[in-house]
Parts: C-alpha cells; sequence; structure tokens
C-alpha cells in the first residue's frame, strides 16, 4: 500500500511540483495551500508530513514552527515525521525549535526532497 | 617710739597711706608710695585733697571722705577704679583701700587714715582670667573664696579693732598724755590692713605682731616676746633671718618682691610669697633698736598670674598648633594679637608684618566687605558668629587681590565685666574643596548633560540602605510619572516584563557576584508601563560596586530605551524573511520543474535538452548564492548571524569545498598540498562558505589552467588555511579595502567579472564570528594569497 503523504505548501507551482514528483515516485499525496488540511490528520492517517513554513493565510506571522511543535506535542500525532520547508536561511533552527524531523531549503533540490521522504516513510 | 617715728615707717611703707583731717580733707601726711598714686610730688602735703589731685573732683571719693569726716564711719572698698592724671595722662587704677575714721578720746573726728593698695594688676589680671574663658572660672572662684575669706578676716579685724578702740579708750583714762602716741603706733599697726611686726634687739624678739602677720605666719599670739627663730623655726636656711640680721646690724631697710617663703601653716609646710619691708627703727642715737616687718602676702596673685599665663599660653598654643587657621583680635580696633602660621598663609604675610596692628590697616580691601560689621557686631552682641563657605578678597602683598573661599567664626572672649574685649577668628580656608566640588558638580553636569543628550536614564541602587533612586527617564521607562520613592521589588522587578523577569533578576544576581561578573551588568529586558501599560524594550548597563569583603554596597547604571532599535530590527527581520520567500520561490519551482523536466529527457534519452537543463540548474544555483548573499549581509547588518559551531574535520570540509569545485568548474588546477586532519569546533557551513568563496575568487581572477594551492597548517593554538593563485594580482590600495562591504577592484581586467563585493566581507564577518582572521597576500602579474586563522579552542 502506498505511502500517503501531506504536502501544505501556498505557491500552487511548488506544490504542484511536489505532487508530481512524489506521484511519480509512487506516493499518495493529498496536499493544500492551506493548515486547514491538517485537521484532517485524525482520519487521513498521513505518513508524513511536508510544511511550508510561512503560509499565505498567516500574513506576516510565520508559524509553521508552531504548527509542527502542536504535532509532534500531541501523543496522537507525535509520531508522524514532519519536513519544514523554508526559503529562510536559517531553516535549521527553526525546524529543530519546532520539533521537526528534517528540513528542505528553498530552492530545494528535487532528488533530495525524495530520499528524504524516503528516509522517513521506510 | 613717737609720732615722728611712725610717720617715718609710714613714709617708707609700700602700702599706700595719708592722713587727712578737718571737713575739707587737708593732706597732713602722705607717704611716698600714696604720692605715687596720685602721680604727684611732697608739695601736697598742706593742701586739701582737692586741690592736690584735682582729677578727683567729679569721682566720688571727696564726698566719701566729707562723710567719713562728719559721721566718724570708716569707709572700705575694694577694686575701686579711680582715675589719675599721671604723666598729665588720666589712666584707670584699681585701689583696695579705707578711709579709717580716727577719733580723739571723746569722740571729736581726729583724722582720717587713707590706707590704699594698688589692685590695678590683680583687677586686671582678673579680666584677663575672664577673658581666658571657662577654664578660668574655677580659679575665678577661688579667688571668690579667697576674697570672702578676706572679707572675713576684714570683719575680724573690725571686730578686733573694736576692742582696742575700748583698750585704747581705757588706756587713754590712764595715760591721757604720754601713752596716746605709743597707743596710737600700736593701734596703727593692729590697725593696719598689712601684716606687721616689730622685731625687738639682734634675737629678733617679736615684740608686735599683728594679726595678719600671725596669719601669715600661720601661729597666734603665743610667739609674742619669743626670738623669730623659735616662734618660726621653719625660717632657718631660709634666707629671711640673715636678711633681718643684716638690717639690724647695718641700719639698711630691705626691700623683698615677690618672694618665696616656706612657713608652717595649719600644720603643714607651704609655699607663699611676698613683697616685704625689713626696716630698721632707730632710737634717738641712731642705734638701730629694733625691726619693723611689713608683708602683704602675694600668692594668690603670684598663682593668678601664673595660671593666667599658663592659660593665656595655653590659648595661644591652641591657637598656634591648629590645623586652621586663626587669630585672636582685640578690641573694636581689631588689633591682631596674635595669629598662627594657618592663618598668616592665607593672608600671605609674615608674622612680624600682622602683630600688634589693625585688621583693616593691613587689609584694607576687607573695608566693604561684610567682615568687619560682622566683627563689629559680636563685641555689640556678646554671641558667637559664623558663616560656611562665603567668599573674602584678600590683597597680597603685590597688591593683586585673591578670592577665597572660606569657612570662618567669631568667637567672642570676654573680660570680667562680661565685655567682649576679643574675638577668636577661625578661619578655615575651602578654596580648593570649592574649587573640587564645583569641578565634581561640574562634572556630574557634563555626565548629566551627555546622559541626556545620549537620551540615558540612570539608576542608583544603595544596596546597604536598600533604597533605589531612578531619574525621571528611567522612570518613563518604567511607565512611572511621579517622582515618589521608587522600590527594587515593587517598581522595578514588577515592572518587568514576565517573560523576562525571571532572566534579569538572574543576571543582576550574577552581577552581584564579583567573583562572576567583576560586578558588570549588561542586560536588555522589556517592561510593561505602570501607568501606561505599553510595552518599551531597555538596553540595561551597569556596574555594582564592593566592599572589601566583595560585598555589593553599590549599583549604578544607566538604561537606554531601545524599543525603536527593537522595532527597526523586527522590521528588518520581516522584511529579510519577506523579501527571502518572495525571491526563493519563483526560484524554488523553476528549479523543481527543471529537474523534473531533465530527469524526462534522460528517460527519453534527449541528451541536448538534458545539457541544457543542466546549464539551467547552473544558473539557477548562481542565482540562489547570489540571493543567499544577500541575504546574508542583510543579517549580519542586524546583527542576526548565529554560529552553528560542531565539531567536524577541517580536512574534510577542504575536500568537499575542491570536489564541488571542480564539479562547476574544470577550469584550474585545484591542488591541496598540505593537509592537516585536525578537527575543529567551527559553523561547518559557513566555513565551508568561506572556503568555497576563495576558491571561487581564485579561479576568478587568474588565467585558465593555472593551479591553485590550498594549505592547511595545523599551529599551536590555531590552525592556517590558505589559497594561493597564479592570477592577476591586487594592487596595494586595494587591498586595504577588500574585506569592505560593496567593494570591487577596477580595473579592465575585473569588468567582465561578475560579482557585487560582497564575498571577501562576508567571509571576514563570519571569521570574525569566530574569533578568527583573514588577509592577503598579493604581488601583481604574480598571484594572491588568501589565508585565514581559526583559533583551535
Amino acid at each position: 500500500m502506498a505511502k500517503k503523504v501531506f504536502v501544505i505548501e501556498d505557491d500552487r507551482d511548488i506544490r504542484e511540483t511536489i505532487v508530481y514528483v512524489l506521484e511519480e515516485e509512487g506516493f499518495e499525496v493529498r496536499s493544500s495551500e492551506s493548515s486547514k488540511l491538517l485537521k484532517s490528520v485524525d482520519t487521513e492517517k498521513p505518513d508524513i508530513i511536508l510544511l511550508d513554513n510561512w503560509l499565505t493565510e498567516w500574513k506576516s506571522d510565520a508559524n509553521g514552527q508552531q504548527l509542527s511543535k502542536e504535532l509532534k506535542s500531541n501523543p496522537a500525532t507525535s509520531h508522524i515525521p514532519v519536513i519544514i520547508i523554508s526559503a529562510v536561511s536559517n531553516v535549521k533552527e527553526i525546524a529543530e525549535a519546532g520539533l521537526a524531523d528534517a528540513f528542505l531549503m528553498k530552492p530545494f533540490d528535487v532528488n533530495e526532497l525524495i530520499s528524504l521522504v524516503n528516509k522517513f516513510t521506510a | 617710739m613717737n609720732s615722728q617715728q611712725l610717720l617715718e615707717i609710714l613714709c617708707l611703707s609700700r602700702n599706700a597711706t595719708a592722713i587727712y583731717t578737718t571737713e575739707n580733707t587737708v593732706i597732713e601726711f602722705a607717704n611716698d608710695a600714696m604720692i605715687n598714686f596720685w602721680g604727684k610730688d611732697r608739695s601736697v602735703i598742706g593742701k586739701t585733697l582737692a586741690e592736690a589731685v584735682p582729677e578727683l573732683q567729679g569721682q566720688p571719693f571727696l564726698d566719701i571722705l566729707r562723710n567719713v569726716w562728719l559721721t566718724g564711719t570708716t569707709y572700705t572698698d575694694s577694686n575701686t577704679p579711680a582715675e589719675l592724671l599721671i604723666d598729665g595722662k588720666l589712666e584707670t587704677f584699681y585701689f583696695d583701700f579705707e578711709y579709717r575714721a580716727i577719733k580723739h578720746p571723746s569722740g571729736e573726728m581726729h583724722c582720717i587714715l587713707h590706707t590704699a593698695v594698688d589692685v590695678t594688676e590683680e583687677v586686671l589680671h582678673q579680666q584677663q582670667m575672664s577673658d581666658a574663658q571657662q577654664r578660668e572660672k574655677d580659679l575665678t572662684d577661688e579667688l571668690a573664696a579667697i576674697n570672702e575669706e578676706l572679707s572675713a578676716s576684714n570683719e575680724e579685724l573690725l571686730a578686733t579693732n573694736e576692742e582696742l578702740k575700748e583698750s585704747y579708750d581705757n588706756l587713754q583714762l590712764l595715760n591721757q598724755s604720754l601713752a596716746e602716741n605709743e597707743a596710737w603706733f600700736r593701734g596703727m599697726v593692729q590697725q593696719a590692713p598689712v601684716a606687721i611686726a616689730v622685731l625687738d634687739g639682734r634675737d629678733l624678739i617679736i615684740d608686735t605682731a599683728n594679726s595678719y602677720i600671725l596669719d601669715i605666719w600661720g601661729k597666734d599670739a603665743s610667739v609674742i616676746d619669743k626670738p623669730l627663730s623659735v616662734a618660726l623655726p621653719e625660717l632657718e636656711g631660709q634666707p629671711f633671718l640673715q636678711l633681718l640680721d643684716d638690717v639690724y646690724t647695718t641700719g639698711i631697710p630691705f626691700y623683698g618682691s615677690e618672694t618665696k617663703a616656706s612657713l608652717v601653716r595649719n600644720g603643714k609646710l607651704e609655699h607663699a610669697y611676698f613683697n616685704f619691708v625689713y626696716h630698721p627703727l632707730k632710737d634717738g642715737s641712731g642705734n638701730t633698736m629694733s625691726v619693723m616687718v611689713i608683708a602683704t602676702e602675694v600668692t594668690e596673685q603670684i598663682n593668678a598670674r601664673r595660671e593666667i599665663e599658663k592659660s593665656e599660653h595655653r590659648l595661644n598654643r591652641m591657637v598656634m598648633t591648629s590645623p586652621i587657621g586663626m587669630t585672636i583680635l582685640k578690641g573694636r580696633e581689631l588689633i591682631i594679637e596674635i595669629a598662627n602660621e594657618n592663618m598668616l598663609t592665607i593672608w600671605n604675610r609674615d608674622v612680624d608684618q600682622v602683630t600688634g596692628k589693625r585688621l583693616l590697616e593691613i587689609f584694607p580691601e576687607l573695608i566693604g566687605q561684610p567682615f568687619p560689621d560682622m566683627l563689629q557686631r559680636v563685641f555689640d552682641t556678646g554671641q558667637p558668629f559664623g558663616m560656611d563657605e562665603t567668599t573674602a578678597d584678600v590683597a597680597m602683598p603685590d597688591g593683586s587681590i585673591v578670592k577665597y573661599h572660606l569657612d570662618f567664626s567669631y568667637d567672642p572672649l570676654f573680660d570680667a565685666d562680661g565685655n567682649v574685649e576679643a574675638i577668636l577668628a577661625t578661619v578655615n580656608d575651602i578654596t580648593d574643596r570649592v574649587h573640587s566640588r564645583r569641578q565634581i558638580l561640574h562634572e556630574q553636569e557634563r555626565g548629566r548633560m551627555a546622559a541626556d543628550a545620549a537620551q540615558l536614564g540612570t539608576f542608583d541602587m544603595d544596596l546597604v540602605k536598600g533604597t533605589l533612586d531612578w531619574d525621571e527617564r528611567c522612570r518613563t521607562l518604567f511607565g512611572v510619572s511621579h517622582s515618589n520613592p521608587v522600590t527594587y521589588e515593587y517598581d522595578f522587578v514588577m515592572g518587568l516584563h514576565p517573560d523576562d523577569r525571571e532572566r534579569v533578576i538572574q543576571v543582576i544576581n550574577l552581577s552581584f557576584n564579583k567573583a562572576a561578573s567583576d560586578g558588570n551588568y549588561d542586560v536588555e529586558y522589556r517592561t510593561v508601563g505602570f501607568e501606561d501599560g505599553k510595552l518599551r524594550w531597555v538596553s540595561a548597563k551597569g556596574k555594582v560596586f564592593f566592599d572589601e569583603n566583595d560585598k555589593p554596597q553599590r549599583f549604578l547604571g544607566i538604561v537606554l530605551d531601545i524599543t525603536d532599535k527593537k522595532e527597526d530590527e523586527q522590521r528588518k527581520n520581516d522584511f529579510i524573511a519577506m523579501v527571502s520567500h518572495e525571491l526563493k520561490t519563483p526560484l524554488t519551482s523553476l528549479k523543481a520543474y527543471t529537474q523534473v523536466l531533465q530527469a524526462k529527457a534522460l528517460k527519453n534519452n534527449d541528451n541536448f535538452t538534458a545539457a541544457a537543463l543542466d546549464k539551467s540548474l547552473l544558473q539557477v544555483n548562481k542565482m540562489n548564492t547570489l540571493i543567499k548573499g544577500f541575504l546574508d549581509v542583510a543579517r549580519l547588518e542586524s546583527g542576526k548571524i548565529n554560529l552553528d559551531i560542531e565539531e567536524f574535520n577541517l580536512n574534510n570540509l577542504i575536500k568537499e569545498a575542491i570536489e564541488e569545485a571542480e564539479i562547476t568548474l574544470d577550469s584550474h588546477n585545484i591542488v591541496l598540498e598540505d593537509d592537516c586532519p585536525v578537527n575543529i569546533n567551527a559553523d561547518r557551513e559557513k566555513i565551508g562558505q568561506v572556503l568555497n568563496n576563495l576558491i571561487s575568487n581564485a579561479t576568478k581572477y587568474s588565467p585558465r589552467g593555472s593551479n591553485i594551492l590550498i594549505t592547511c597548517q595545523h599551529q599551536q593554538s590555531s590552525v592556517l588555511v590558505s589559497v594561493k593563485d597564479e592570477g592577476i594580482g591586487i594592487k596595494p590600495a586595494d587591498m586595504e579595502r577588500l574585506f569592505d562591504r560593496f567593494y570591487r577592484v577596477s580595473s579592465p581586467h575585473t569588468k567582465t567579472i561578475a560579482g557585487f563585493g560582497i564575498g571577501l566581507y562576508l567571509c571576514s564577518e563570519i571569521l570574525r564570528y569566530h574569533k578568527g582572521r583573514i588577509w592577503v597576500d598579493s604581488e601583481i602579474s604574480k598571484g594572491t594569497t588568501f589565508s585565514f586563522e581559526l583559533p583551535l579552542t
């Protein structure tokens, strides 16, 4: 059975590319431009979550880190790997503070994306 | 003895004596001592006293004498001032005197016996004693006691006189005529208010001794008829017996002044001082029959004088040794009696230039200044007067005026009558102190102005008293508008933002630990205004001062409102994040699409497309590097560079950097010459960035096919990495500015070379953050070597 990936990324082009690449790799991908997708975590039970750190809905308040922290602090969801994606150069710190399992700095390498997702869903 | 002899004796007596008759006070007799008092000569005998001593007119004496004559009542007084014309000058003398009414047995007045002792000196002594303030009070009391004793003895004397008069009256009945003179003489001896004794023969048998001399001797009447040497055995070994014998044998009187005698009185040997006369009494043929002794004890006066001298000496010593300026100004004339060294220093005068001179004569510049009036007021009121920190202009001998800052006090010195006789002026020159305090105030003012200009608030915490002082600006930072006292617990701690409270208290406690912090305090925190609820950012710096036991005593410092700076910082960070996002987002999708396309092309064996997309990817990466560089600079400017320190192998990092360069460039021959397999603690990514930058620069500025040599040397406490090229080299003028931001070397060679001039600036900043350094050696047309050094710890 294919692994299920949640992709939350507000830039349509980036989101579509990620979805395309991961589907090519055989993943089942659910994607959204909004964090509302996370409301279905309990029912959908994704195997991994890719989370953009700065979503348009948050305006200037970059808070992917906070979202990740909530997921990782909740016993029901803490087992789900979270990868934070961001353009800021301190993405590593943001990911660590958000208790995320890994990070990808934009512009990321497609091969790196594939290998990270593979690694955390193996 | 006849009356002529008696008059002779009275003539010689040092006690002034005169005899007056009639209501008009005709001078029947006056001895030299009395004539001296009057300042006249023997021609006054036979004149009325008013004629002889006209200056007595207007003084009470003539009336008193007339009254004595008319009433037959003896008049006695002491310490009485009398104005007498001496050498044409009217002078004041003080006398103890008696106008004794001597009557005929019939009760009619016979004559007035006037005896007087000049006590001017004693009175003046007494006055001086009063001047010598409290210390002399005891002495004055003692003198008063003695005076009491004296008046008691006077009373005794009067009683005795009464008795004598009775016996005299009885005697008169028996021997009306002849015995009259003898009795009169004895009466005179007994009545004389001085000690008199008559010693008969060479054995000095005591023939007559009045109560005064018995008192002096400390004996009673039982000594009468005994030889002096038996009556007063203690005289053995003292000069008096010999002196008396000399008077007896030579017939020449002897006068003694303030002579010390040791006498057994009240059962113990006492030392006393006397003025005395040994006068030979001769018979009709000129042979000395007996010696008359007239003595006045002056022990008290001498002691008093010594005491006064001692206390005067003490006062003078006190003045002279005082560490501050002191002078005694006598009388309203302000005569400088004495001035100590410090006073002379202030005056800039020698002791001889001022002593005995009038103050205002030496310092006329004081006229018009308030001091003369103040001094006169002390004379008027008898109240001490003083002022702190007043100024006085004093003229120096060269005429220049020096302005002194002084503390001074004027203390009155009183005479016996309670009048101010002199002023003890105490002057402390505080000019230096005032100047230095002004200097400090000036500095403080400057400090305050500087703090004000820098918009700094200040706080000052007294850790001993537990008080806290905030200036207005500091209060503003905590949203406090009142000026009431503030406390550490309620105003400071509670004014801190709850999220910062614990951290700031920790920092303060660390500052209070001398060993840990040396008292330095440097912290940023947020406050929530008490009154306005406003959030403010504060940068606080301070210093804790410790006592010798390293216990904190005082905590001083400044606070600065950095709210605007913090808000700017936040805006800048937001902007950087926004730019990162906005620039990198299109690049991200571009790169992803390119990679997807490339994968498809490779799958379809479309090698041309794959190679073209490869080049596109290279450009995307280049673009990304440029954006990253800009963002790094922006972050540097806002101090937002955080080092991610980890331990790694430097050799491996260098090798990776070389490999990465070789992937993109095959134009140069990059060689790692020396390697150093050392592990260092640093930010791996950023040191990698430095290496990439240096290698990239080397390839840009050196010809294709040339060598780039990389060396790594492990030194004692650091590691040294060099990147050497065989390129065009750098001019010395450029080398200095090479590491400046946005600096680009401009030359025909470099025009075509891409870059913004931020690479080396970033490298130097990264090394600075690592406490390392970077530098360059270069030679035109030969090549350039960039080196950097990283500390190993």
